[in-house]
């Protein structure tokens, strides 16, 4: 890396970044080119029903359901990473 | 980092399945933690040009920890240059903003983590903080976060510039609820960290608060309100926010409200100032230098213009660490003295037992306009606890600017200004 512009690094950062949030899937939707001030409740209409459940689920809920085996870890974690990765093209 | 954290949630699912029972108290609970804390294998840049590419050969001991007690690693979260921001920019990702306010920063240093866990892409996440880096991402974006006592939560294996000396860093839970703090805290500290980690104390987390009332019969919750630091005054929705809280505090049986009176906080600004770059900021002007990048806005504000900043000589620290000392000993007889009597044997009784304080001097800033440290940064000289919860939105028709309001010094009179900006720049705005 020595020797570039930093710009060309930032560049390269937030490739590797977008590429990481690519592989979530489904694919994590597009944002509109005109976002609103308050972006809080884009989620609801661009994430399923199912995913905003689980994500507005406190932590100390979170584990119960996750012990018990009633929610998979495996969807409560995609649920985070479809939101996550929506997020990043919010804020 | 989606494939290795399916692979873990797999993992776990399989186990339960198998086994009967969860792997630990996380079990599958997906955990964002903030860049800053290495994890063996990936980079580890602190916000800086010249680090990215840096591979980590090590993982933060409290990501081990959580990892081991069921946590699903997914994400991490970005920091400002320099990590000394109450925001979040830096020339790698840009700006990251308040959910509820694009126009206000996320605050930071773990930003990352509060817009993250503001806009729920994580339910709990891990940041740090040394000034206000857990607390500031909190407040601003509208959620909880703790930042503990120094030497309870794991702390090793951190990553960043030289610089503080003196001035202990900690690590600490954000979350979407109050439990969610509970919840790491417990979990961290039930797994004994101080075997591995011997700088860590070997006390139990404490679920049980009846010390509280311990003593006198019927003894109250005695909460000291800190309106204002009498440094710089906050602006109008904090102040409602803090009055909502004590309005309903008052309707519960078993808590007492008191003023609190600050001692000194200017005085604590200097003190903490004089110890976050004891090389004169080098290192970091070095790093920065080798990337190549420019210094955004508020890494001249906490390096550059700090008046306190100055390569100190070994005689230099040891006289500001014994300051340092000499403060937090007048803090602590201020503390006293809010005694109402003595037990039996002369121990002061009837003190107040938490501080009710502003998080900062506003809502969130705009960007590049977060330069008070003081309702944070107080608390980390003194080593004090301090969690921050959501309390209500700027409502920018009840919101007022104070008219009239003579400030009483040039930070003061930043942040009154700040809140001459058009009304609805702040609306939103968690406070």
């Amino acid at each position: 890396m020595a020797g570039k512009p930093w710009q060309e690094i930032a560049q390269i950062a937030q490739e590797v970044r977008d590429k990481s949030i690519a592989q979530v899937q489904p694919t994590v939707p597009e944002v509109p080119e005109d976002l609103p001030l308050n972006v809080t409740s884009i989620p609801k209409q661009l994430l399923t029903p199912r995913e905003i459940e689980i994500t507005e689920t406190t932590p100390e809920i979170l584990v119960q359901k996750l012990a018990s085996g009633e929610w998979t870890c495996v969807e409560v974690t995609n649920s985070f990473l479809r939101r996550a990765g929506l997020a990043q093209k919010l804020v | 980092m989606p494939e290795e954290a399916l692979e873990r949630a797999k993992y776990l699912d399989d186990y339960l399945a198998q086994h009967g029972k969860p792997i630990g108290p996380l079990h599958g609970l997906p955990v964002s933690i903030k860049e800053h804390l290495p994890m063996k294998g990936r980079t580890i840049n602190c916000g800086y040009v010249a680090w990215w590419g840096r591979i980590s050969d090590v993982t933060y001991s409290g990501t081990e920890v959580l990892y081991n007690a069921g946590a699903v690693l997914y994400v991490r979260t970005t920091q400002p240059q320099s990590l000394m921001h109450l925001a979040t920019s830096s020339n790698l990702y840009g700006e990251t903003v308040c959910p509820y306010n694009r126009q206000l920063t996320s605050g930071g240093s773990s930003g990352g983590e509060g817009a993250l866990i503001g806009m729920r892409g994580s339910a709990v996440g891990i940041g740090t903080d040394i000034g206000g880096s857990i607390r500031s991402p909190a407040a601003n974006c509208g959620i909880y976060g703790l930042r503990p006592t120094s030497s309870r939560f794991p702390y090793d294996k951190f990553a960043a510039a030289h610089g503080p000396q003196g001035i202990p860093a900690v690590a600490g839970p954000l979350s979407t609820s109050r439990g969610g703090l509970r919840l790491i805290m417990k979990a961290a500290i039930d797994s004994k960290p101080w075997l591995t980690e011997p700088s860590l104390l070997p006390i139990p987390w404490r679920d049980d608060v009846s010390h509280l009332s311990q003593g006198t019969a019927g003894k109250k919750l005695k909460i000291g309100i800190l309106w204002d630091d009498g440094v710089v005054k906050p602006h109008p929705p904090v102040t409602r926010a803090l009055k909502e809280v004590v309005s309903k505090l008052r309707d519960v049986p078993g808590v007492e409200i008191v003023d609190w009176k600050p001692y000194k906080h200017d005085y604590a600004w200097e003190r903490i100032a004089s110890l976050y770059y004891a090389d004169g900021g080098a290192h970091n002007f070095e790093i920065l230098a080798q990337g190549g990048e420019p210094l955004m806005p508020l890494t001249h504000f906490i390096i550059t213009e700090n008046q306190y900043r100055k390569r100190l000589q070994i005689e230099e620290i040891w006289e500001l660490m014994g300051k340092n000392a000499e403060y937090k000993t007048e803090y602590a007889n201020v503390w006293n003295q809010t005694a109402t009597g003595v037990d039996e044997r002369g121990i002061p009784t009837g003190m107040v037992d938490v501080i009710l304080s502003p998080t900062g001097p506003g809502a969130a800033p705009p960007l590049n306009q977060a330069k008070y440290w003081g309702y944070t940064a107080q608390w980390n000289l003194l080593d004090y606890p301090a969690a921050v919860f959501p309390v209500t939105q700027v409502q920018p028709e009840v919101d007022k600017k104070e008219e009239g309001y003579e400030p009483r010094n040039s930070k003061d009179d930043f942040n009154y200004k700040l809140c001459k900006i058009a009304p609805c720049s702040f609306a939103d705005g968690p406070c």
